[in-house]
């Protein structure tokens, strides 16, 4: 018996090894191979590891190509959709879950009937809308359609309702505004769904890659991940070179990630799983 | 010696009664680490006698004999003038006492010097595997005091550590090393450690005794002259708390294993520079305890035993990756939830990824036809062939979604009742029936969410084809948003791309309804 188990054990723990290295070799590979001299990526068998560390291709990115800009203008656009869109969609949250109007409720599933639309199928018109407006090619075309969503709504929204009344009631009786309720004791409680909710946003932005390739048409306006594909058309063959802008792209996300893991796991629990 | 400045070549002579064993102990461990067992032959001069040259075998066995020879009539190592504890220094003067950590410590060298020996087909084998066994009985009957093992006993008799004691009720060492020495039975083991977590795990890490001296104590030695809660006085002595993570990893709290060594870290510490107030990057050899007036300032920075021994069991321990007898050992002992591995996939930038792998998938060059020649496969063109484009990205997705559905299982594998599994353990089922009638059919809801959710998600399908093939070759990964991205914004085509994206809207509905609908019937 005992014996069996051992087997048994030391199956699964093969197993999570191989599963975890099988996620993190491409990774590995993929900052070793920036870290290469050119053209040493490209041999065979292939090198796991670099012969001699090289920072040129890093160099290269940020002295000779527009990357620098790029990575600029991904933080900004990501940092300002995250600040806007958390202070609209939680005004938002409050008002569904603790202000009383009539149409409540009918504006709330309609909302939510929203969610099933992909993003995909309302591009085209969105993006002929901000054309008239005059917003292509400016950070306003990423910022604008970012300045809400349903999804952060409904997320803040589950969470306010569980703040009790009393609290509220409280402040009210002792002249309190709705704003004043709002800043002083709905948003400092709601701090977690708060922060779960910037993490979503802020890593969607800063990923996403269909909307600012159909927004932004002009190199300098690029965030990473458009300037990254757009680097692939030119620079096929230079391996490293394009290893070291993936590490650029991919970075930023990770660091954040490992900082705040324990929100954004919460966070999937939050959206997808229904009682 | 009790220790060796190797310039000078000075040391000090003491009648301190683990010196001895830290030889042997060196021994097993280069041989652990190196499998060379030539360092057994190499000879060496003594200390008093420098003609006489031997090999370092000969020296370790005489150490090894020095404290077997004595011993009291219970049957445990005399501590002499102190052992590890150098501050203990006059607790066995007159040769009559005992030290409990010391048997622990004799023991740990005992079987593993004995295995070296069975290798060399040495005479003493069987004579140390008695006297072992002995130690260990003795041990049994003598050391334990009820809610721990005590430290040492004095040379009239009195424990030391022990809960009768006034002061410094309970030692460290005693603990950690019941469970790295294997000595004491799981049961007293997990006794042990658990009233280490409770009565010296401090602020800054397990104390090496509680409560500190008040007063000196003549019979202990210089420890007790201490100021309360300073070094060895009730202090965290790092060197014996980095020991506090061997032991906790070896009974696998985890949780420990990380807190102690966040609580140890100098540059944690450091964040409180008014309390802690030495340097932040070098490890300090102790930190004053609760008692002191000065809780929580570390001391005798640049102590260089103390950096080694955290070193090392950071590595060995926390990281668990050390070498043994037969191969290299990993055994990490992270918290359990530090899923950041398998997680970092999800959260990173997808046309980032689908570059890197596009250059894995590279016909002469990539990593993954190179894995796959050692299985004798030929190279394949995965994004150049029409036939192996698909699934090569679909390998890619299934990869990078691993995480995030594995989340999404683990939670459903929480929701289901543990006592199913109970009553099936009851019955003698064995894990595969388990598996196929409990686990899987209570997932179910899970499963399906997960298959309608990744179906809908896939449907949008566009940044992997964009950047590996463009839809290519012969539109083998064409996917409906690609198409709607070309007719739409490259080719200007805007009513038959807003007819694309209608399509996909129909479809993804449709995955939508069906998920309403059964979601509630599927529902255990």
């Amino acid at each position: 018996m005992k014996s069996v188990f051992i087997i048994k054990k030391f199956f699964l723990n093969f197993l999570a090894i191989l599963i975890s290295i099988v996620t993190i070799l491409p990774f590995v590979w993929m900052i070793s191979a920036s870290l290469m001299k050119s053209g040493e990526s490209a041999k065979f068998p292939p090198r796991l590891f670099p012969e001699q560390l090289d920072f040129s291709h890093y160099i290269f990115l940020f002295q000779n190509l527009e990357m620098t800009r790029n990575f600029i203008n991904s933080l900004l656009v990501s940092i300002l959709v995250t600040c806007i869109s958390l202070l609209f969609n939680s005004m938002a949250a409050y008002a569904f879950a603790k202000l009383r109007f009539g149409i409540k409720d009918k504006l709330f599933k309609f909302l939510l009937s929203l969610m099933i639309i992909p993003a995909q199928v309302s591009m085209l018109p969105l993006f002929l809308m901000l054309k008239e407006m005059g917003f292509i090619n400016t950070y306003l075309g990423i910022i604008i359609p970012g300045m809400a969503s349903v999804f952060g709504i409904f997320l803040l929204r589950q969470y306010m309702i569980s703040i009790p009344d009393s609290l509220i009631d409280a402040a009210r009786i002792d002249g309190a505004s709705d704003f004043k309720i709002f800043f002083t004791i709905m948003l400092p409680l709601s701090r977690s769904a708060l922060i779960t909710l910037g993490i979503f946003t802020f890593i969607g932005t800063w990923n996403d890659f269909l909307w600012p390739l159909i927004v932004m048409t002009d190199s300098s306006m690029y965030t990473l991940p458009v300037a990254l594909a757009n680097l692939m058309g030119e620079h096929t063959q230079d391996t490293e070179l394009m290893m070291a802008g993936s590490v650029i792209t991919v970075i930023p996300v990770l660091i954040i990630f490992a900082f705040v893991q324990k929100y954004y796991i919460s966070g999937i629990m939050i959206g997808s799983l229904k009682e | 010696m009790h220790w060796w400045h190797p310039i000078s070549e000075t040391g000090l002579k003491t009648n301190m009664s683990d010196d001895l064993l830290w030889l042997p102990f060196l021994v097993i461990h280069y041989i652990k680490e190196t499998n060379d067992y030539t360092i057994l032959d190499e000879k060496v001069e003594y200390y008093d006698d420098k003609e006489n040259l031997e090999p370092i075998l000969n020296h370790s066995i005489k150490a090894i004999d020095k404290v077997l020879s004595r011993f009291s009539e219970r049957g445990l190592p005399l501590i002499g003038a102190g052992d590890w504890n150098d501050g203990l220094s006059a607790v066995g003067l007159e040769w009559k006492g005992e030290s409990i950590w010391l048997t622990e410590f004799l023991y740990l060298i005992l079987n593993e010097f004995i295995e070296i020996l069975n290798k060399l087909n040495y005479f003493k084998t069987n004579e140390y595997l008695t006297r072992a066994n002995k130690l260990k009985e003795a041990f049994e009957k003598h050391a334990w005091d009820g809610e721990w093992f005590y430290r040492a006993t004095k040379d009239n008799g009195e424990k030391i550590g022990s809960n009768d004691s006034e002061e410094g009720k309970i030692y460290l060492n005693p603990q950690t090393w019941a469970v790295i020495s294997n000595i004491a039975n799981k049961e007293k083991q997990n006794i042990a450690l658990n009233s280490t977590e409770k009565y010296l795990i401090k602020k800054n890490g397990p104390v090496l005794l509680y409560p500190a001296y008040s007063k000196p104590d003549y019979l202990i030695g210089y420890l007790s002259r201490y100021a309360p809660g300073r070094r060895e006085n009730g202090g965290v002595y790092t060197h014996a708390a980095t020991w506090s993570i061997w032991a906790f990893s070896l009974i696998k709290k985890k949780e420990l294993v990380y807190e102690i060594y966040k609580k140890l870290s100098p540059v944690l510490n450091g964040l409180n520079p008014d309390e802690y107030m030495v340097e932040p990057y070098v490890t300090p050899g102790n930190i004053e305890g609760p008692d002191s007036p000065l809780y929580g300032m570390g001391g005798w920075t640049w102590y260089t035993g103390s950096a080694a021994w955290l070193q090392k069991v950071i590595v060995e321990y926390l990281i668990g990756v050390r070498a043994e007898k037969n191969g290299l050992l990993l055994d990490p002992n992270f918290p359990d939830d530090w899923d950041y591995v398998r997680f970092i996939p999800v959260v990173t930038t997808l046309v980032a990824v689908a570059i890197v792998w596009r250059y894995i998938y590279h016909p002469k060059f990539g990593l993954f036809n190179y894995i796959l020649s050692f299985f004798g496969i030929d190279p394949i063109d995965w994004l150049g062939d029409p036939v192996f484009a698909m699934p090569a990205i679909i390998i890619l997705t299934v990869w990078k979604n691993f995480g995030y559905n594995m989340i999404l299982f683990i939670a459903g594998l929480q929701n289901i009742p543990k006592d199913l599994y109970e009553a099936a353990d009851l019955d003698g089922a064995s894990s595969w029936f388990k598996f196929k009638s409990i686990t899987l059919p209570l997932l179910a809801p899970t499963t399906f969410f997960i298959s309608i959710m990744t179906m809908i998600g896939y449907f949008q399908l566009f940044a992997e084809p964009y950047v590996m093939t463009q839809g290519g070759p012969l539109n083998a990964t064409l996917s409906i948003v690609l198409y709607m991205y070309q007719e739409g914004f490259r080719w200007w085509n805007i009513g038959y791309s807003v007819s694309i994206a209608f399509v996909l809207f129909v479809i993804i509905l449709i995955g939508t309804l069906i998920q309403f609908r059964y979601e509630k019937r599927i529902h255990y």
